[in-house]
């Protein structure tokens, strides 16, 4: 009898289910979609500028050639941008300095975009704590780590967190963090992802400008998918003419820990 | 209009009503009527005259009267599922009487027994009303074999789940934050247990359930789309008695009875779910989970002299979830004191004081991470309703309400240290209304009132404006205390219904509904979290109009029942938040949000059995419901998400012997309007989804069926007892919960499916005595 009652309850609590089916889909005209960034750290600037395709086209994105991408600060220094591969522009050497302004513009068939941003306050990583852990039930050994820096005060910064583990990216989120609680703190910070005993672990600290954070936010709200959702869109980034992407600027501050 | 004006009006209407109070030699009977084994009051009851057209119904207390020129009557008394009884009296003074039906009713040698009154569904005034028995949806087959009435209101037309094994639902297009549901008078802001799949209202507690989709009698006010009025029993005045159930997941238990006979009873119901208990069982994974809730249901009532009685009924519903670090809970708490009075055998006075809250807390402790949040939203809610049985054509109701809203919102502590959050605050909503339901001639008779409702903000608070880009313009200090910003509307409510012949009426009704809070909720299925919020200057608060006409039919001596209603709704106001709005304990969250329009109209089929050893109704709804938003797809109209373009329930029960009972339901229902990706994109070096245009994409259709099988064990006037088999979704169907669109391992775009309920069969055992 009792193992007949415990039979009946696995049914009621296991019996959801997950399956691939096939669903049509709408197409639509391809969106165009850019991805600028200057790397106040490499000082490299990079513009990847693809297009949408159908949800069950490949999966590969669909490359831009031969668009003329220009960047300005400010004081009216522009550099220009070279297609080093098929939809990818880069320019070396582009200096960019916290709180100063600037603006990318790119052309493509006779249309062009234009972002512009401003230059955010670099942090640097301080310390990264990692706490070893025997899980109660199961007995597996887990790593927690927790990233610490120094927040500038007064202005509002932004930053992003991305770990990998042997120097692959294994971020499950985009790790966004604002300092809205913590101004001029040192800012304590939990990593969610695993990561392994034996493994080489790395962090990079990015400290992000606004725009570039604000569009990762949306971004972040649409890809987490299901139960709790919000309305599905598009996150509009800071270029015009009807342009998906965004135009951002960060420094990177990194250190790797041998566990 | 300004306040004079409507003042004006007001007493305008009063005049009206006592145009024809004017009648030399007129005697009334009154009295209450009562259930003869529970002394339960018969809520909406018939009492008429044979033989002239005057008739009253009882009031939700109980009460009637009924006043006739002089001379000798016979008297009828009847209510749905009881044998109606009738008696003679020479009327020639005022007669004072109460009613028991459903006795032994020899002993009562003036009474005869006659066919119970089977057509008031095509005579009185009400259009599309919802009246639920208990007793008869205790056969009705449902998830987990959990009892719920909100379930099978679903299965009616007009009135929709908002997701999969939902407790949670839509009216008429409305939104699920416009339905108004009340358990005894006090309103109930979250009616969701666990997520959804269960409603806080415990069956065994209950005695009377009705839904308003339309025409909305004058004395609610304050949700625009629907009224749930649930009345708890009072407890059994004649014997003491208890009655519960185990089921799978939960158990339940009631005992009631007389305080002091016929004088006073109490009735106390709980209710508790152990699914934690029973995976910690199934599954070591589980042993940390605590995974409940219960609820505890108080009522009690005592008669003060011939005049008088008090009641209490308290509500008490509180979820956990939670592990060894991480803790979760929310409910809602109400009590209800009420004194009725009766000043003279016409007027009858119900002065309600009302608490009602719904609060949540979440808390974490981690690796000296913590967390603390909580909010909630605080009610007083003072009221009197007074009904005047003016003469046999005239009833007059009207009354007045003074609700206190105190609002919590989230506030989020990190060790210890708060945050900067939304500022509390306060409002005052009001409402003054007067009715009267008129019986103009023997055919015509309507039903016709008006509410004013106000809403004034109350200070201390912190009033922000703000420009385009969600910042701060402007800030305007009011002092605690302080009444600002205040709203009045005039709410029109006119139903009417012409008798065709004796089985068929004609009805139609008009209303305006005004909805001065607002839920705000961003996820597509409802949390715990989503909080509400009262109008400001800002946020207008949501008008609906609704116009419905209904035909009503009864065939084969009431044994089949027809209506056949359409509606057009239109609703100004109506709330959403921009794109990637940020809900959850943002301080400037008024910034997010966006105004628009709504509009939704259908036609609604009912075919109901009533009697014989097979009963059961069919259900059809053909209606749309959409939105305008100038932030959203270009200010065109779009799909609401619970526009549902068919939807159909059979319900349906067979009596196989006196002992044992089969039941089966079978719905369908066109899949929600939802967003889907029409194309795909690549940034940060993962897969990002395309979208077009807000709802435009449609959920695969929906349908199920449940079966039910009620084995009475014994039933002796001592003991009763039940077994209650039920399956649900017997065919497994795999209804999507959601569809998700994601790479898959091999690279590969997909769309992939999650059905949260596959065939769940279920036994639960039932017994009273």
């Amino acid at each position: 009898m009792k193992n007949i009652f415990i039979a009946l309850i696995g049914i009621l609590i296991f019996t959801s289910c997950e399956d691939v089916i096939e669903l049509e889909l709408k197409d639509t005209t391809p969106r165009v979609v850019i991805e600028g960034t200057l790397n106040m750290t490499t000082q490299t600037a990079q513009v990847i500028f693809t297009k949408s395709n159908g949800f069950y086209d490949a999966t590969t994105s669909v490359s831009v050639s031969g668009a003329n991408a220009v960047l300005q600060n400010e004081s009216g220094i522009s550099v220009i941008l070279f297609e080093t591969d098929p939809g990818v522009y880069i320019a070396e050497n582009v200096v960019a300095t916290p709180g100063e302004k600037w603006t990318i513009e790119i052309e493509s068939e006779g249309v062009s975009y234009t972002a512009a941003t401003t230059a955010p306050y670099p942090a640097i990583l301080d310390t990264l704590i990692t706490e070893i852990e025997e899980r109660p039930f199961g007995g597996e050994i887990e790593v927690r780590v927790f990233a610490e820096w120094n927040d500038e005060a007064v202005v509002p910064n932004f930053y992003r967190i991305r770990p990998y583990q042997n120097d692959t990216l294994i971020a499950q989120s985009y790790n966004l963090i604002d300092d809205d609680f913590s101004d001029g703190d040192k800012i304590t910070t939990p990593i969610r992802e695993e990561f392994e005993l034996g493994n080489l672990m790395k962090m990079e600290l990015l400290s992000v400008d606004k725009n570039y954070y604000r569009y990762f936010l949306e971004l972040s709200s649409v890809v987490g998918n299901g139960f709790n959702s919000s309305n599905p869109y598009n996150p509009i980034g800071n270029f015009d003419n009807d342009a998906l992407g965004y135009f951002g600027i960060f420094s990177v501050s990194e250190q790797e820990v041998q566990l | 209009m300004n306040l004079s004006k409507m003042k004006n009006y007001l007493i305008m209407a009063l005049f009206l009503f006592y145009g024809s109070l004017i009648s030399a030699q007129d005697f009334t009977i009154s009295g209450y009527m009562r259930d003869a084994n529970s002394g339960e009051e018969l809520l909406y009851a018939t009492v008429f005259a044979e033989g002239t057209n005057s008739g009253v119904s009882t009031n939700l207390y109980g009460f009637y009267s009924l006043t006739l020129p002089a001379g000798e009557y016979t008297i009828n008394y009847s209510y749905v599922g009881y044998s109606s009884i009738a008696f003679k009296v020479n009327l020639n003074q005022d007669v004072k009487k109460d009613i028991e039906l459903g006795g032994d009713v020899q002993e009562l040698n003036e009474v005869v027994v006659v066919a119970q009154r089977e057509d008031e569904n095509v005579t009185n005034t009400e259009v599309s009303v919802v009246k639920l028995d208990i007793k008869d949806a205790k056969l009705i087959p449902v998830l987990f074999g959990e009892q719920d009435i909100l379930k099978t209101i679903q299965l009616l037309p007009g009135v929709s789940a908002n997701s999969e094994g939902g407790s949670g639902f839509f009216v008429r297009g409305g939104d699920a934050d416009q339905n108004l549901v009340l358990l005894d008078e006090a309103p109930v802001y979250n009616a969701s247990h666990l997520l959804g799949f269960f409603s806080v209202f415990n069956s065994d507690a209950l005695k009377d359930v009705k839904m308003y989709k339309g025409g909305i009698p004058a004395q609610y006010g304050g949700r625009a789309s629907s009224v749930l009025d649930v009345r708890m029993k009072n407890g059994n005045m004649k014997k003491w008695e208890a009655s519960g159930g185990l089921g799978l997941i939960s158990s339940r238990f009631t005992v009631e009875g007389p305080l002091q006979k016929d004088k006073g009873s109490i009735m106390v119901s709980g209710r508790r779910t152990y699914l934690d208990v029973v995976a910690g069982i199934v599954s070591d994974d589980f042993a940390d989970l605590s995974l409940y809730f219960y609820d505890l249901n108080l009522k009690a009532n005592f008669k003060i002299g011939e005049k008088d009685r008090l009641y209490f009924s308290g509500y008490l519903g509180r979820d956990e979830l939670g592990t060894e670090d991480f803790g979760f809970d929310w409910g809602n708490q109400t009590m209800t004191v009420r004194w009725n009075h009766t000043f003279n055998n016409k007027l009858f006075l119900n002065t309600s004081f009302i608490y009602s809250d719904y609060d949540y807390g979440f808390k974490v402790q981690n690796d000296g991470v913590d967390i603390d949040l909580n909010a909630g939203i605080y009610d007083y809610n003072l009221k009197q309703d007074y009904t005047y049985f003016l003469n046999p054509k005239n009833k007059i109701e009207f009354g007045w309400n003074g609700i206190y809203h105190q609002f919590k919102p989230t506030v989020f502590s990190f060790n210890n240290t708060a945050a900067d959050a939304a500022q509390e605050q306060y409002a005052l909503e009001g409402g003054i209304y007067v009715s009267n339901n008129q019986k103009i001639s023997d055919k015509f008779s309507m039903n016709y009132g008006l509410r004013l409702s106000t809403l004034s903000n109350i200070g201390g608070y912190n009033e922000k404006e703000y420009n385009e880009a969600d910042e701060v313009v402007k800030e305007t200090i009011y002092e605690s205390g302080d009444f600002y910003n205040t709203y009045a509307n005039l709410e029109p409510r006119v139903n009417a219904t012409y008798l065709l012949d004796s089985k068929s009426s004609v009805k139609a009704s008009y209303n305006r509904n005004v909805q001065y809070l607002q839920l705000l909720s961003n996820s597509t299925s409802g949390t715990p979290t989503d909080m509400w919020i009262p109008s400001s200057s800002l946020v207008k608060p949501t008008i609906a109009d609704q116009v419905s006409v209904g035909y009503f039919r009864n065939f084969n001596d009431n044994n089949y029942k027809f209506s056949v209603e359409t509606y057009y709704k239109n609703l100004q106001n109506t709330v959403d938040y921009e794109n990637g709005a940020e809900t959850f304990g943002n301080p400037d969250i008024e910034a997010e949000l966006v105004f628009g329009k709504g509009r939704a109209y259908g036609i609604e089929f009912l075919l109901e059995k009533t009697k014989g050893k097979f009963t059961g109704w069919a259900s059809y709804t053909l209606s749309k419901s959409e939105r305008q938003f100038d932030e959203i797809n270009g200010g065109d109209w779009f799909s609401a998400r619970q526009d549902r373009t068919h939807d159909i329930s059979l319900v349906g029960t067979y009596l196989i012997t006196s002992k044992l009972t089969i039941a089966g339901t079978w719905v369908y229902s066109t899949g929600d309007a939802v967003t889907f990706p029409s194309g795909k994109y690549y940034l940060d070096g993962s897969l990002i989804n395309l979208y077009t245009d807000r709802n435009a994409d449609r959920m695969p259709d929906y349908h199920r069926f449940d079966l039910g099988l009620t084995w009475t064990l014994k039933d002796s006037k001592r003991f009763y007892n039940d077994l209650n088999f039920s399956v649900y979704n017997a065919y497994n169907r795999k209804n999507a919960y959601s569809i998700t669109f994601a790479e898959n391992d091999s690279g590969q775009t997909e769309a992939t499916r999650l059905a949260l309920f596959g065939i769940i069969p279920s036994v639960a055992w039932n017994f009273k005595f």
